[in-house]
């Protein structure tokens, strides 16, 4: 049983590293595509207008249309993603970028969520391993088989009682 | 009458004081005349926030611009129910509601507990009446950050007219949406004061769970409308075609309800096996501290949201307060550790005690990580010196894994057995769940894979989850309804009435698991199947969407009291053929406060399960002549799949809690 919890705990956290990882994908490619590039940034970087946490594809004000023109010409002259993008967020700001790589000090930040799922798993197991171990030795000194019954059967049981003395 | 509802407060600090000091002497002295009189002090303390509230509501209502207050948030052409709603326009007026909330809770637990003998509940009106004092001192203009409501214009100036509300918050969902999220929070103080209470007065047994039982479901349920409506209003207003972000507000908002919902299943081991006695009053002491500390994050200021209409720097005296009631608690858990600790032991790990601990480790679990990713643009200012946005896509991905392990624990919480989950029970009661389950999943995986999705892992495991929860609790309804049925010789129908009439609770929760499993499918479908569409387009010209076609049709204008609509028609085509029109626009409103005056009106038009949701780009002001005359609209499509399946959920969810709420006496079988 004690290998169930440990098993669980060792699955949620690899899951979590998965999930981390996928954070990877996020970071940006090149593509040869006019198009595909213009998404790829427009969904990089956040509006500067004042709509909180929207990125120029998402936002429908006037700034968000103008730096997304902005942005289609500079590709179209030859600009890359990256240096549109980093000239966007020095000009603006980085907590306008709309991308969070698993890369330097974001790491802390992926890997958090997992450390804090673990180590509370690690406490609800010893919680569950104390209580359960003054169980078994409670069980050791009087041998007698636990049967236990779902709440179902315990109604039934009740009900049945009921009819017993009912019919004495 | 201002200076009325000023003395109001005033007096209020004293009534406030009297009620602390009164029940305090009254329950250590044992004088019953003491503890009455502070009884009346926080009933007083009530009737005179109540009467400062009512001055300011009828300041709105006369629009008296000589109170700043009413000034800043309220305008003559402002219709009469957004003049009544500005009461929590900004910071100083949503103090002084937040403040009658708990003078009113107050007044209810001195009323609903009047005939009550052993004092519980006056020990549980000493926190609250501390809480009411905090407030008090916020709304009586001392503090820095924060004026009196009440408070006049100076030298006695009188203003034309009002600033007028934010636009964004002159919306229906606007009136319901803030109330009952600060009804859900506020009303959380009643639970924690019974643990205080019940830490104060040394009677830690299950009487404080039971006697704030219903105050603690209310809350959860007045929490899930408000967090509801407040996704539906984000929907409706912002523009930007979803519901939820992960915003600081948003996560303010859901980590109390998560803790809420870790501790009425917790609750359940107490009343059931006399254990986590500890575990109860941390979960809410933490619940009622993550409520202060959500309105710190966001009051502060510390952090941007789309949703923070009331900031000032107040944010000090709140993170005070949860360090003084915190550390109050802490002294008193001190003060009784020896009577915290539980005789019973937990049978075995594979049982229902086992699931509720581990629903509990995913719940806190969760608040957890949202609270680090609410921080994380604080903590990386600190340490980089760059500030950073933590987008929605973190987010998503870092709750994705205990937000599916939840909810495949709504299915097995349900039908596992308590103390001990035997082989045959196992077979009975998880097979056919199993089986289901793993079915829907593969079926999600092929169809997804199919249509061409390269990641469809999530979307199976969700499929999975749901269906097996779906299959467990039916089984419930079914085995439970069958059984009454054949003993009672009714028809079904009548045996699952019984069933749900004869305990509430467990069923209403059953229900709510149901909810649960329906929200998550709606989640699945409109966070990760969404589509948008832009461009640019003239009148006459067409976009497609997914099998939609829109096309310009025609533009309109029109005028309202205090703002201005535009917009254009679009004749909507669905595989080529007429499905009606949508009718996107632009409000300009005359007066906008600290708003923007500009607004989206976006359209939104249900197809069976689908949303087509149109919101427009910035429009001059005579919209029909700018259209008439080739001006290019810019237009946004989303299609939105299941979005209505997360509003079908919650609603059952509300069903499923208003049944539990119903059940007056706990019974052992839960």
């Amino acid at each position: 049983m004690k290998n169930y919890y440990t098993v669980l705990l060792i699955l949620v956290s690899c899951s979590f590293l998965i999930s981390a990882a996928d954070a990877q994908e996020q970071e940006l490619t090149t593509d040869p595509s006019l198009e595909s590039n213009l998404d790829q940034l427009i969904t990089s970087v956040y509006c500067h207008c004042g709509c909180v946490r929207e990125t120029i594809k998402n936002c429908v004000c006037g700034n968000a249309q103008q730096i997304e023109m902005d942005f289609r010409n500079r590709l179209i002259n030859g600009g890359t993603i990256q240096q549109i993008r980093a000239d966007y967020l020095a000009r603006r700001g980085t907590q306008f970028s709309a991308l969070m790589p698993a890369k330097g000090f974001n790491i802390v930040a992926y890997a958090m969520p997992a450390v804090i799922i673990v180590l509370l798993g690690i406490i609800v197991f010893l919680v569950l391993k104390s209580k359960r171990s003054a169980v078994i030795a409670k069980e050791s000194v009087s041998a007698e088989p636990q049967q236990s019954a779902s709440a179902d059967q315990y109604e039934q049981i009740e009900e049945e009682l009921k009819r017993y003395k009912q019919q004495r | 009458m201002a200076e009325l509802g000023q003395a109001a407060i005033w007096l209020s600090v004293f009534s406030c004081l009297w009620a602390v000091v009164m029940l305090w002497m009254g329950l250590r002295h044992n004088n019953y005349n003491a503890v009455i009189s502070g009884r009346n002090g926080v009933v007083g303390t009530f009737a005179l926030i109540t009467l400062a509230t009512g001055v300011l509501i009828y300041g709105f209502v006369t629009s008296d611009f000589s109170m700043r207050y009413v000034v800043e948030v309220s305008s003559y052409d402002q219709p009469l129910m957004y003049k009544v709603t500005a009461l929590w326009g900004r910071m100083s007026g949503s103090l002084l509601f937040w403040l009658w909330l708990v003078t009113f809770f107050g007044a209810l637990v001195t009323w609903t507990n009047r005939r009550t003998t052993d004092h519980l509940a006056d020990y549980a009106l000493i926190p609250i009446s501390i809480v009411q004092l905090f407030f008090i001192i916020l709304v009586t203009g001392l503090v820095e950050g924060v004026y009196n409501p009440l408070e006049r214009l100076p030298n006695g100036a009188v203003a034309r007219d009002g600033a007028g509300m934010n636009p964004l918050l002159q919306t229906p969902s606007m009136v319901f949406h803030p109330p009952s999220l600060y009804v859900g929070f506020v009303s959380l103080t009643v639970p924690f004061a019974f643990a205080v209470g019940a830490l104060a007065a040394g009677k830690i047994g299950s009487e404080w769970i039971s006697r704030s039982r219903r105050w603690m479901m209310a809350s959860w349920l007045v929490l899930t409308i408000g967090i509801t409506l407040g996704g539906n209003w984000a929907y409706r207003e912002l523009g930007w075609g979803g519901y939820w972000a992960w915003d600081p507000v948003e996560n303010a908002s859901l980590m109390p309800w998560l803790l809420g919902t870790a501790y009425l299943h917790s609750v359940m081991i107490q009343e059931k096996r006399n254990m986590l006695k500890l575990w109860n009053i941390i979960l809410i002491t933490l619940a009622f501290e993550f409520t202060l500390l959500g309105t710190f994050i966001t009051r502060s200021g510390i952090i941007t949201s789309v949703h923070a209409f009331a900031q000032s720097d107040i944010g000090g005296y709140f993170l005070g307060f949860i360090l003084f009631s915190t550390l109050s608690v802490i002294g008193l858990l001190a003060y009784r550790w020896n009577d915290l600790k539980s005789p019973n032991r937990l049978e075995s790990l594979l049982s229902r005690e086992s699931a509720f601990l581990l629903n509990n480790w995913m719940l806190v679990g969760l608040t957890l990580i949202i609270l680090w990713g609410t921080l994380w643009p604080i903590i990386t200012e600190k340490v980089t010196g760059e500030k950073a946005a933590v987008p929605e896509a973190f987010f998503n991905q870092v709750v994705i894994i205990p937000g599916l392990f939840l909810l495949l624990l709504t299915g097995v919480g349900p039908i596992i057995s308590w103390k001990k989950l035997t082989p045959s029970n196992f077979k009975r009661m998880f097979a056919k769940p199993i089986i289901f389950g793993v079915g829907g999943g593969i079926l999600t995986w092929i169809y997804l894979a199919l249509k061409g999705h390269t990641t469809p892992i999530y979307s199976a495991l969700c499929i999975f989850a749901s269906v097996f929860v779906l299959v467990a609790i039916c089984d419930e309804f079914y085995r439970g309804s069958k059984l009454r049925a054949k003993r009672g010789e009714t028809s079904f129908f009548d045996g699952l009435i019984q069933l749900i009439q004869r305990n509430k609770r467990r069923y209403g929760g059953y229900i709510v698991h149901i909810g649960i499993m329906i929200l998550y499918v709606g989640i699945l479908g409109s966070k990760g199947y969404s589509l948008l569409e832009s461009k640019g387009l003239q009148l006459g010209e067409s976009m497609e969407v997914n099998n939609y076609k829109l096309t310009i049709q025609d533009a309109f204008q029109e005028e309202h009291p205090n703002f201005s609509l535009g917009g254009v028609v679009f004749a909507v085509e669905k595989d080529g053929k007429s499905m009606g029109t949508m009718r996107p626009a632009r409000g300009f409103y005359h007066k906008a406060g600290q708003g923007e005056q500009d607004t989206i009106e976006s359209s939104i038009r249900n197809f069976g399960l689908n949303d087509l949701y149109i919101a427009l780009g910035p429009l001059p002001q005579n919209v029909p002549a700018y259209v008439q005359s080739g001006g290019i609209v810019s237009v946004q499509v989303y299609h939105n799949p299941l979005v209505n399946v997360v509003w079908l959920g919650v609603a059952i969810m509300i069903i499923g809690g208003l049944v539990a709420i119903c059940e007056k006496h706990v019974k052992g079988n839960v």
